[in-house]
């Protein structure tokens, strides 16, 4: 569709989803930090807490995204989960469910299987499901093909009220997710059973809190919880888990204050940061994201901008506003798209330093896009 | 007649010492039967030559401050050290609330309060902030902060 681009899909896109993150441009330093996170999660078998903090409009869901498909390319020995920190969480469960919702229980029924193959007694008397046997009958309701059994499985699963005791006997469970102390019990065996590892392949469960600073919004004693929560789920598993908590806000060092001191001390020392870019790092990321939409390789990089287009659009935006890939992208979209509405596709000029300024002259352009960050 | 009773009602307030029994009630002086403060008092205590027969408080011939001139010096000066700790506490709060703006602007997003009294005081201790006491600044300036849900703020 964009062949006259030399482009295989449309490069700017400002809304994180899976397929995008595939993408990977700009910010060499921060990929190759990734790819070295990658890498270290499949060669030690201990956990991890990390903690990434991103500037606002810095692409903080992106790299998560990124990360998440990274970790599917890693042949089931890393399974992702991306979560999102529930708004105006009343407690622990709430996040519990945001984390819960996302696991794979097609993947947890083969890692049912696997587990009851090596094993001769009856499943809920597995060692993986000593805090929490339910959870057994929950995911095997869950693949026996009963809608209403497996609904009533997930209902439990995810601690949501309103299960009669009828309903609960019909999927084979005999108690309910009520108290944090039920769901780290709960989120404990879920883990267990997804790290388990019946041939011989160290596994990990790579779960990622997105939107982590809205706990800085909750009462003290609501983010305590969740603190203690996340802190005593974490010490439950000393191998086979790594947590991502992700934060957006101006100030880096604000993580500190959100964060419990157990959960501070069992932190990865090195943070993954997203600050602001440069001019440089800005040309560089379009340079890198059109690159990865090439068709053919081509020496004009920046096609189908000039290069020096591509300098005055970063120009003009440094001038108001600080440079993030969000913004890149807006600002680019727009000029290419009214300058594509203006072309014959057989024959495309290339976008000219000149029609960049014109483009972007209207004094109005962008006003409503500030860098305050959305509630 | 009023002359005898003008009389005797200075006999009465004749000092037997040359101070006057009053006392602080709040923010206010209480001397003579009513309530002088460093906002509405009579005029001699700012100014010497302030002319008795215009006083709003006393009447010149019954005036305490005029009868017992060590007990208005004494105001003047509790007035003065009032006043001076007025501009400091003034200050402090004006050191808080910047303090708290700024650290609220530099977050970028809405905190609650008991977070933000935790950044301020580790940022600013000399400040000696308090969860309630950012609260309330918070509370009360409503042209600087925005309650976005109860106890949640952010900068306006």
């Amino acid at each position: 569709m964009y062949e006259h681009l030399n482009l295989k899909a449309w490069p700017f896109q400002v809304v994180p989803d899976e397929e995008f993150a595939t993408i990977w441009a700009g910010r060499p330093q921060t990929r190759r930090q990734l790819e070295l996170l990658l890498r270290k999660m499949q060669y030690v078998p201990k956990s991890g807490l990390h903690l990434l903090w991103a500037n606002f409009g810095m692409g903080k869901t992106h790299t998560l995204l990124h990360m998440h498909h990274l970790c599917q390319q890693t042949e089931g020995r890393l399974i992702p989960i991306y979560a999102v920190m529930p708004k105006r969480a009343k407690g622990f469960l709430e996040v519990y469910r945001a984390i819960v919702s996302r696991l794979p229980y097609d993947y947890l029924g083969d890692q049912l299987v696997a587990a009851g193959q090596g094993w001769s007694g009856s499943l809920t008397q597995h060692p993986l499901f000593s805090q929490s046997p339910g959870v057994v009958n929950a995911i095997l309701s869950m693949r026996s093909g009963d809608a209403e059994k497996g609904g009533i499985a997930r209902q439990w699963l995810m601690a949501q009220p309103g299960l009669t005791a009828r309903e609960l006997r019909k999927a084979g469970i005999t108690y309910r997710i009520k108290t944090p102390e039920d769901a780290i019990s709960t989120l404990s065996a879920l883990t267990n059973l997804a790290v388990h590892n019946s041939a011989g392949l160290p596994k990990k469960l790579v779960i990622m809190l997105d939107e982590f600073q809205r706990i800085g919004e909750l009462r003290p004693r609501i983010g305590g919880e969740i603190n203690a929560g996340l802190h005593s789920y974490f010490n439950e598993h000393s191998k086979g888990l790594e947590i991502i908590l992700s934060f957006s806000f101006g100030r880096q060092d604000n993580v500190s204050f959100l964060l419990s001191d157990e959960l501070k001390s069992r932190a990865e020392p090195q943070r993954i940061s997203l600050d602001v870019l440069s001019k440089t790092d800005a040309v560089v990321f379009i340079r890198d994201l059109l690159e990865q939409f090439r068709l053919q390789p081509t020496d004009q990089w920046a096609f189908p901008f000039s290069e020096d287009a591509i300098s005055t659009l970063v120009d003009h935006i440094a001038k108001t506003k600080q440079l993030t890939p969000r913004r890149l992208m807006l600002y680019a979209n727009h000029v290419l798209l009214e300058g594509l509405m203006e072309r014959d596709s057989d024959n495309f000029d290339v976008i000219t330093s000149k029609e960049v300024e014109r483009r972007l002259s209207d004094p109005s352009l962008g006003t409503l896009d500030s860098d305050e960050p959305s509630e | 007649m009023d002359g005898q009773e003008s009389e005797s009602t200075r006999d009465d307030l004749e000092p037997e010492q040359d101070s006057y029994a009053g006392g602080w009630q709040g923010d206010r002086y209480y001397i003579g039967g009513i309530h002088i403060s460093i906002d509405d008092h009579p005029d001699c205590l700012d100014d010497e030559n302030a002319d008795c027969e215009t006083c709003l408080f006393f009447t010149p011939e019954t005036c305490p401050l005029r009868m017992f001139p060590r007990t208005r010096e004494d105001i003047k000066t509790l007035f003065a050290i009032h006043r001076e700790q007025q501009v400091v506490y003034r200050r402090h709060q004006q050191f808080m609330i910047d303090a708290i703006q700024t650290e609220l602007e530099a977050h970028g997003r809405p905190l609650h309060y008991a977070v933000l009294a935790r950044i301020v005081r580790s940022r600013h201790p000399e400040l000696g902030v308090t969860e309630t006491g950012v609260l309330n600044l918070m509370a009360s300036h409503e042209s600087l902060f925005v309650k976005v849900r109860p106890g949640v703020y952010r900068c306006r």
